[in-house]
């Protein structure tokens, strides 16, 4: 077993609103063990990739980090990146990432199905993830 | 239109893997309106909760599972459930958290799971 620190923030005003935004997490820590994937690129130029495969079982689930780095990961370009969850049946797209978004999200395992998918949106883009084995 | 500054930080080391884990994020989020700057719940069995309806827009959204790691007194998990309840994505263990975008359309509600808790959300939507 192995553990990684997580943080978080989101910090600014928002029009209209008398209390700012203020949300702060100090290095939470995460037990996690193998599988896992530390650092991965991917070209997301058509169709789509399988990040976490179904059917991994209930109960195993996994920390799930990804983030569009636009063209040749330059923070540029349009593409966005769908994340969908079930493959190959009763696919249901969840989020979409422009470029420079990115999301982090504990992802449930089950054991017939669910699994984490990428597609192809409008133009060919580049994104980063890593996953986890959450224990 | 608003701004608000991210940060996000993964840092360790995983046994057996000689690469460190090392991720760091500070994106500027562009937010339009309506926004929830900070919500709470406490879950309930056998209820899904409405964070965010099929006809909201694209919105980022921000839940952590407070329980007793924040101050609450919940042990339970949460569940997170597109509003139609076809599919459970999502899982939150006590101090867990996530922030993702949610696409227009989908819905997403927080499920009792296991027992009770309470729950730390915000909503924001995005231009």
């Amino acid at each position: 077993m192995s553990q990684i620190k997580a943080s978080f923030e989101l910090n600014g005003t928002l029009i209209g609103q008398s209390d700012p935004v203020a949300i702060k997490i100090s290095e939470f820590i995460l037990d996690m063990d193998n599988p896992s994937i530390t650092s991965a690129t991917r070209t997301l130029a058509a169709g789509s990739d399988i990040l976490i495969p179904c059917a991994q079982g209930a109960g195993v689930d996994h920390y799930l980090y990804i983030r569009n780095t636009g063209t040749n990961g330059a923070m540029t370009g349009t593409g966005k990146v769908v994340i969908k969850d079930d493959h190959p049946s009763a696919v249901r797209e969840i989020s979409e990432l422009e470029v420079g978004d990115f999301l982090f999200i504990p992802v449930i395992g089950h054991a017939s199905d669910g699994g984490i998918e990428v597609f192809y949106d409008t133009a060919a883009t580049n994104y980063v993830y890593a996953y986890f084995r959450r224990i | 239109m608003a701004t608000l500054q991210s940060l996000f930080n993964l840092t360790g080391t995983i046994t057996g893997q000689s690469d460190s884990v090392s991720i760091s994020v500070n994106p500027v989020l562009t937010i339009g309106a309506p926004s929830v700057t900070s919500g709470g719940i406490t879950t309930t069995a056998s209820t899904n909760q409405e964070v965010i309806g099929t006809a909201d827009a694209d919105c980022y959204l921000y839940v952590r599972n407070t329980g007793t790691s924040g101050g609450g007194t919940g042990t339970g998990q949460i569940d997170v459930v597109t509003v139609d309840g076809t599919k459970t994505f999502g899982n939150l263990k006590v101090g867990d958290f996530g922030f993702f975008p949610i696409k227009t359309g989908i819905g997403v509600s927080l499920k009792y799971a296991s027992a009770v808790t309470n729950v730390e959300y915000a909503i924001f939507t995005r231009p």
